[in-house]
């Protein structure tokens, strides 16, 4: 039982923000030159192709929403009997948006073919990935309101407790977007380029500000 | 009926809150409410009609002196009964001039709330709550920019004889507009809850809260 609350309200929390955009590929790494081939021997050797270049950033997540306010509480009351529990809270922030996710790195430049005595190159390794975008930041705490309650007498054993649910904090940020992968080895001769490693992860988004606290005034009505 | 089981003192307080609303004993005659009796889960009151599991009497409160009157809590608690207000939180000092501000603005809301900026409007916020709230001459210079950017505004007026919350079968008071709920005796039984989602003044005689009646 979290909600044990007589009279009170806990507002709506902040939507969530949306995820990052995905980053873009790569552009392709330059292909090889053929080689310049001499009598009986290679002259002038072949370049291999070359790397493909990083996927571009993933974009960065949405922040959060900040939560709602809490409402304003009067009551004024003759006699309270029992135990009156109150509790409001502003509502939580919403969640940062995760980041996008990095783009594909470019792919390899494509090796050159054999040219007479000159053996062909290999392909460009994939470029790597690019790296995460950073989640979004998470929205604000809603702030508390104050809860006034105004009454004239108290049964014996009556109370009003103040169940506060503090201050409510705001959500952290979505998670970062993974690194794209690389690209593909150039089309050569022997063996094509590799693989590109994948990019880093982005960073995480900072938590929402917490919200003010909500308060409980008791004031008892002077007799007239 | 319940009003009849009030005490003296506390029909004369309780009538003295319903009075504002033009309400007498005989509009709570026959409103008695069990929370669960007709349709299981929450019973919504709301200032929009159509919301409504019970009648609302609707009520435009054209400014904030009026929605003071109407439900805050009056001034003379501060000013005459040496009651603290260190629990309300008033803004800092307006620094503009309100009046330019409105003039600029050309009764055009998105226009004002740009002259203001996020900071200033939020302070207009603060006020509104203080106004109603706390001592309100202590936010007097807000005054013009609190009715224009929140009022006027539709609340809605609630007469209950009695209401009795029953757990599972919350009491749900909703917007969109304030809501002033008057009931002669209201008993809230161990495990119910009252879910409050706008602004509200409760006006009540006897409160049994925790307990089984």
């Amino acid at each position: 039982m979290g909600d044990n609350r007589s009279i009170g309200g806990v507002t709506q929390p902040g939507k969530d923000g949306p995820v990052g955009p995905q980053g873009g590929i790569g552009s392709g790494g330059n292909s090889g030159t053929s080689g310049t081939s001499g009598k009986n021997s290679c002259a002038t050797a072949g370049t291999n192709g070359g790397d493909g270049q990083v996927g571009s950033v993933g974009g960065q997540g949405g922040n959060g929403g900040d939560g709602a306010a809490a409402n304003a509480i009067t009551v004024t009351v003759g006699t309270i009997t029992g135990v009156l529990t109150v509790l409001t809270a502003g509502g939580n922030g919403g969640n940062g948006g995760a980041g996008g996710k990095g783009g594909q790195g470019g792919p390899g430049g494509a090796g050159a073919s054999q040219s007479g005595n000159c053996p062909a190159t290999n392909g460009g390794k994939g470029g790597p990935g690019g790296a995460g975008g950073n989640g979004g930041s998470g929205g604000n705490g809603g702030d508390g309101a104050p809860v006034v309650i105004r009454y004239v007498a108290m049964a014996p054993g009556a109370s009003v407790v103040w169940g506060g649910a503090g201050t409510p904090v705001g959500s952290a940020g979505g998670a970062a977007g993974a690194g794209g992968p690389g690209g593909d080895g150039g089309v050569g001769g022997s063996p094509g380029g590799g693989t590109g490693a994948s990019g880093a992860p982005g960073n995480p988004g900072s938590p929402g500000k917490p919200g003010k606290p909500s308060s409980l005034s008791l004031i008892q009505i002077p007799q007239s | 009926m319940a009003y009849a089981s009030l005490t003296a003192d506390e029909q004369k307080h309780f009538l003295s809150r319903i009075a504002v609303y033009g309400l007498s004993p005989d509009d709570l005659k026959g409103k008695t409410v069990v929370t669960g009796q007709d349709k299981p889960g929450p019973l919504v009151i709301s200032a929009a009609a159509d919301l409504s599991d019970v009648p609302v009497i609707q009520h435009e409160i054209k400014d904030v002196a009026q929605m003071k009157a109407l439900g805050g809590i009056p001034d003379e608690h501060y000013t005459q009964h040496g009651i603290a207000d260190h629990h309300v939180e008033y803004p800092p000092a307006i620094d503009h001039d309100p009046q330019h501000a409105l003039t600029a603005a050309k009764g055009d809301m998105c226009a004002l709330l740009e002259h203001l900026g996020p900071e200033r409007s939020g302070h207009v916020g603060s006020a509104l709550r203080a106004y109603l709230l706390g001592n309100s001459s202590k936010v007097q210079d807000y005054e013009p920019l609190i009715n224009t950017m929140h009022f006027p505004v539709t609340g809605g007026v609630v007469a209950l004889d009695s209401i009795t919350v029953t757990p599972g079968n919350p009491l749900k008071i909703t917007g969109p507009g304030p809501v002033s709920m008057n009931v002669a005796v209201m008993t809230v039984e161990p495990g119910a809850q009252v879910i409050v989602e706008t602004e509200l003044t409760l006006n009540i005689g006897q409160l049994y809260a925790n307990v089984t009646k």
